[in-house]
């Protein structure tokens, strides 16, 4: 922390110590209203990675998947894949996170459904987009449907999935 | 040279008084706790307040603490290792529940000669949230769908839909609402 504050005046230096307790216990998570968007619209670009068998460790545990496909190499080359990856409760991880960290808190997944195309190993860049396909309100719930992709740096559409994500 | 022959339906008809019919009911491994929600949030970096800080998520909308209700799959997963008489247990009291319609409709499926199986899609439906408190989850599946034998890229199979409801054990809410497809297939005979 004392690094922060080199070259800096006292002065300036007082008010940011004065607020400090308050920037780091405010939480203060943006919700994106129903009401403030519209079909078609592209959501913001996620990037996760490159990914490291680190990830993969915290994914097989996170998940509570011991397939060894997931973790360990030799077996993985040995059923005929280049190398481990990440495994499907990873992507409903991902995908959930997706649509969560843009709605805001408040925000809640109804459904998820998505196809699995190309598998993503170490050392791939993924780079997860959507849009939202359709804008209506069901069962009360102010809904959008939303076509969210996950990319690597070698090629597209490695995850298709279709979610529907209710707004405040 | 193809001739046209009407679709192959023994299975679809066989398995036809299977269909409907819930199975029999069974608990995930473990309650969902917190330190379970956090474990999967780390594995994909979610920094959603509702899933780590009791205070926020008390003021949220959900009234406390939920699981990402993306994480199912990994709530209702089994044990990694357990001792012997754990397993015995489990095993006796898998017994006792007797063969679920899924077991019954896969066997006369296989009997037809589609061996193979893989999974084609499986969409999640989010009643409503759950998380720490509500005890372990509570399963119960049904089948809805055998087709008649179609022409795959990887032989003739027919497609079984499956639909698992998740209930909370403490308050037996419906939770969520799974939709899985199977293709099980006799991959002697693929597409020419």
């Amino acid at each position: 922390m004392a690094d922060r504050h080199r070259g800096i005046s006292r002065e300036a230096r007082e008010p940011d110590e004065q607020n400090r307790k308050e920037e780091t216990v405010a939480i203060n998570f943006k919700n994106t209203t129903w009401e403030s968007v519209s079909e078609g619209q592209e959501l913001p670009v996620l990037e996760f990675g490159p990914l490291t068998a680190t990830n993969l460790l915290f994914d097989a545990s996170g998940t509570r998947d011991s397939y060894p496909i997931h973790h360990d190499r030799d077996f993985a080359r040995a059923n005929g894949v280049p190398d481990i990856f990440v495994n499907t409760q990873w992507y409903q991880g991902l995908l959930g996170r997706y649509a969560t960290d843009w709605g805001g808190p408040e925000s809640f997944l109804r459904s998820l459904s998505f196809d699995m195309r190309a598998p993503n190993h170490p050392g791939d860049l993924l780079n997860v987009h959507g849009s939202i396909t359709r804008k209506y309100e069901q069962d009360g719930q102010k809904r959008v449907d939303l076509d969210v992709r996950i990319d690597n740096e070698g090629g597209t559409d490695t995850v298709v999935a279709r979610m529907t994500l209710e707004l405040i | 040279m193809a001739t046209e022959t009407a679709r192959d339906t023994k299975a679809k008809d066989e398995a036809a008084p299977f269909l409907n019919t819930p199975g029999p009911t069974s608990y995930s491994r473990a309650e969902v706790t917190a330190p379970m929600v956090w474990n999967y949030c780390e594995s994909v970096e979610d920094a959603n307040p509702v899933y780590w800080d009791e205070e926020y998520a008390a003021r949220s909308r959900f009234g406390r603490l939920i699981a990402p209700p993306q994480m199912i799959m990994t709530a209702s997963s089994g044990h990694w290792w357990a001792p012997d008489y754990i397993r015995e247990a489990e095993r006796r009291a898998a017994e006792e529940r007797g063969e679920s319609p899924s077991g019954k409709v896969q066997a006369i499926v296989r009997k037809h000669g589609y061996t193979v199986a893989t999974n084609v899609t499986r969409e999640d439906e989010f009643v409503e949230p759950y998380g720490p408190g509500d005890g372990r989850l509570k399963m119960t599946a049904h089948i809805s769908e055998v087709t008649e034998e179609k022409q795959t890229r990887v032989g003739k199979g027919v497609f079984i839909t499956t639909i698992t409801e998740y209930h909370t054990e403490k308050d037996d809410r419906l939770v969520v609402r799974s939709t899985n497809i199977l293709l099980m297939y006799n991959s002697s005979e693929p597409r020419e």
